[in-house]
């Protein structure tokens, strides 16, 4: 293509967009956090030092779901939350992801009741589900690692087209 | 009164309402009295003047379903619990209720406190207080039915978790 001879001594390489797309994306997420329980606590932990979830790139927690693209519902929800959570899932833009920490958000746990919700995947699309009571710290890296793998399987054009 | 010790303000009710009060007691140091219905608000604005014991704070109104417990057959049991500040001194009354349209005057106008508190009781017990200015579903979904504390409603509820609107994008 003439490249070589164009940006001779400035060095190139050559890739995918795909790649470098996903590359960016996975490693600058921004959590969304839904933390309406004890999983919050255990969040807020991989947050901090110890944990640190800012070596894999998703430390910028955004308290505003139009700046984030990774929902992480974190402790039980009750049906008369649940349409707020379906409204902050909604107002978050694509490409997004959702993280179904822990027992309670993900099938309602030990609370069979009236008011709480038997599983959020009843209503918004989860893409991981953390087991535990609460999670581990590092069950929430490793499921921000599976994230992570998703991304890197992403083909725009499939986000865009529906294909 | 039961039990040994005695209670000057318990007397006192017993002795100006006579019937309407039903029994007295001091239970481990917390005097408490069961009442009839009927005369609910006189008898707080009773405990609430000098004379009866200066009890000018509603600390905290709640309800109680004995199920199958009281021999009286009055299932529910609305209960006050009052303060003095000065003295200071508590008093609990207990407002007993049958199964069949429980009902009680509203004492928002004694205590404009217990407005929330009435709101939630009925919310959760279904128990009607008359005359209070908005008597709707304070923590319940407005269009949830039942009343989820009652001792006979089930824990999973009565199908309102399950219609549920389900929304998929």
């Amino acid at each position: 293509m003439g490249l070589e001879s164009k940006l001779a001594g400035e060095g190139f390489l050559v890739t995918r967009f795909d790649s470098i797309l996903n590359w960016a994306r996975k490693n600058s997420l921004w959590p969304m956090p839904f933390g309406t329980a004890c999983c919050a606590i255990e969040m807020m932990a991989v947050m901090c030092a110890k944990y640190d979830l800012a070596r894999f790139g998703a430390e910028v927690m955004r308290f505003s779901p139009r700046q984030a693209d990774l929902m992480l519902v974190a402790g039980r929800v009750a049906i008369k939350q649940m349409k707020v959570l379906i409204h902050i899932w909604k107002q978050m833009p694509e490409p997004k992801w959702c993280i179904s920490m822990g027992a309670c958000a993900s099938t309602g746990g030990v609370f069979n009741t009236y008011t709480l919700v038997q599983g959020i995947d009843q209503f918004i699309p989860v893409d991981v589900y953390l087991p535990g009571c609460p999670p581990r710290p590092e069950t929430i890296i490793d499921g921000l690692r599976m994230i992570q793998d998703k991304i890197d399987q992403e083909r725009s054009a499939a986000r865009i087209h529906g294909e | 009164m039961t039990g040994g010790e005695r209670n000057s303000d318990l007397e006192r009710l017993a002795t100006k309402f006579g019937a309407e009060v039903l029994e007295t007691e001091v239970f481990r140091g917390l005097p408490q009295a069961s009442i009839r219905p009927d005369r609910l608000r006189e008898i707080l604005a009773f405990l609430r003047s000098e004379e009866g014991g200066g009890y000018t704070m509603l600390a905290d109104l709640t309800c109680a379903d004995y199920l199958h417990l009281d021999a009286r057959d009055a299932r529910f049991g609305v209960i006050y619990v009052l303060l003095n500040y000065r003295r200071p001194a508590r008093l609990l009354l207990r407002v007993l209720l049958s199964a069949q349209h429980p009902a009680v005057d509203s004492v928002v106008p004694l205590f404009p406190g217990a407005n929330w508190a009435e709101r939630e009781v009925y919310d959760f017990y279904g128990i009607t207080f008359r005359g209070h200015p908005d008597l709707t579903r304070i923590l319940c979904p407005e269009d949830f039915e039942g009343h989820p504390l009652r001792k006979d409603f089930p824990l999973a509820g009565i199908g309102y978790r399950e219609r549920f609107e389900v929304v998929k994008d």
